[in-house]
């Protein structure tokens, strides 16, 4: 078998075992450990492409050199971290904390009637917002409360990171 | 690892067009499906460079720029798509955690009263309504929000995503 069909097998057998993972243990995390678990989760997965190709490697399973080994290896672990990646940024991550998506399940509780503003805002409003950010930032350790007073855990967290990244990209498009 | 650098440099290259293309255009907007078509292209590009070099045997399969990795690097660079895609949303939105985070920043301290009417300022609801409005996934009907066809297909994912993941509904 080619080396590349193989970085490309063992980088996606790789997210499929997160991805299992991921799928029967999440059902228990609660919203306040959501960030740190899935962060956890990740991590642990990451040394499996690596022990997999090792494996492979001593198997013998393709015809190449040691240094096409090393980075067919380095390649699965990009390969596994960009799935996870995309799958935590476009399918976990709205279905966990997007708006949007929310809403829509909202309304469709409302049938072929639809809903008011006033019966959505009575199951879903602002507060609920709040309350549901403020468990998985305290969980996170990004806020931490005193007394009812909240002030920032961590000087630099994703959301920072994130938007440092999304600032630079602002810039070259023009601020706009 | 010339296929890594190939995909990589049309990666840059599809993000560089669709940042020239957004600078051009007036007002914002997402220009999602500008980016996917140019990223399409430069996919293209690379699929068509691709099977050039290696038809061409002019690398080592065994040396360093030869390691004959066409599909991961392929692979990587389909994979990175949608990653900027999301870091591009970022520019134009802003999400209500970021919101509360910068809140607290601000003002070194808050009380939960602080945070709140900070979101409620926002108006996340409002405009996140308007927005499904816009995309056609939600009609406004006679002071009622009712899903469209395309909403409905939306929800029916969303309760199948509940299913599989076992997970309270977000939000």
């Amino acid at each position: 078998m080619g080396i590349d069909i193989l970085t490309l097998g063992v980088g996606i057998f790789s997210f499929l075992v997160f991805f299992l993972v991921h799928g029967i243990t999440f059902r228990w995390v609660r919203p306040e450990q959501l960030l740190k678990s899935l962060l956890g989760c990740v991590m642990a997965m990451m040394g499996l492409p690596l022990v997999l190709m090792a494996v492979l490697y001593v198997l013998k399973a393709a015809d190449a050199g040691w240094q096409e080994w090393v980075w067919a290896g380095i390649l699965a672990l990009l390969i596994e971290g960009l799935l996870c990646l995309v799958y935590v940024l476009c399918v976990f991550g709205p279905y966990e904390t997007s708006m949007r998506m929310r809403l829509v399940r909202e309304i469709a509780r409302g049938g072929q009637k639809g809903i008011s503003l006033d019966e959505l805002l009575g199951s879903y409003n602002d507060e609920t917002i709040v309350n549901l950010r403020l468990q998985r930032l305290i969980g996170s350790g990004d806020i931490i409360e005193k007394d009812g007073r909240y002030r920032a855990g961590h000087k630099q967290n994703f959301f920072f990171i994130f938007d440092a990244i999304a600032g630079v990209l602002k810039k070259w498009i023009g601020g706009r | 690892m010339l296929y890594i650098a190939l995909a990589c440099a049309l990666f840059m290259a599809s993000v560089m067009a669709h940042i020239l293309f957004c600078r051009k255009m007036p007002g914002p907007g997402l220009h999602a499906k500008a980016f996917v078509l140019r990223a399409i292209f430069f996919l293209f590009i690379y699929a068509g460079s691709a099977l050039c070099i290696a038809h061409a045997r002019w690398l080592g399969v065994h040396s360093f720029w030869g390691m004959p990795f066409q599909f991961s690097a392929g692979i990587i660079y389909i994979l990175l798509a949608p990653v900027y895609l999301c870091f591009y949303v970022l520019t134009q939105l802003t999400s209500p955690s970021k919101k509360i985070l910068q809140t607290i920043s601000r003002q070194g301290e808050s009380s939960r009263a602080d945070i709140l009417a900070s979101v409620q300022k926002e108006g996340f609801i409002t405009t996140r309504l308007n927005d499904l409005c816009m995309s056609g996934c939600v009609e406004l009907i006679e002071g009622r929000y009712v899903l469209t066809s395309e909403g409905r297909k939306i929800a029916a994912t969303l309760d199948f995503m509940q299913l599989v993941l076992g997970r309270n509904r977000g939000g």
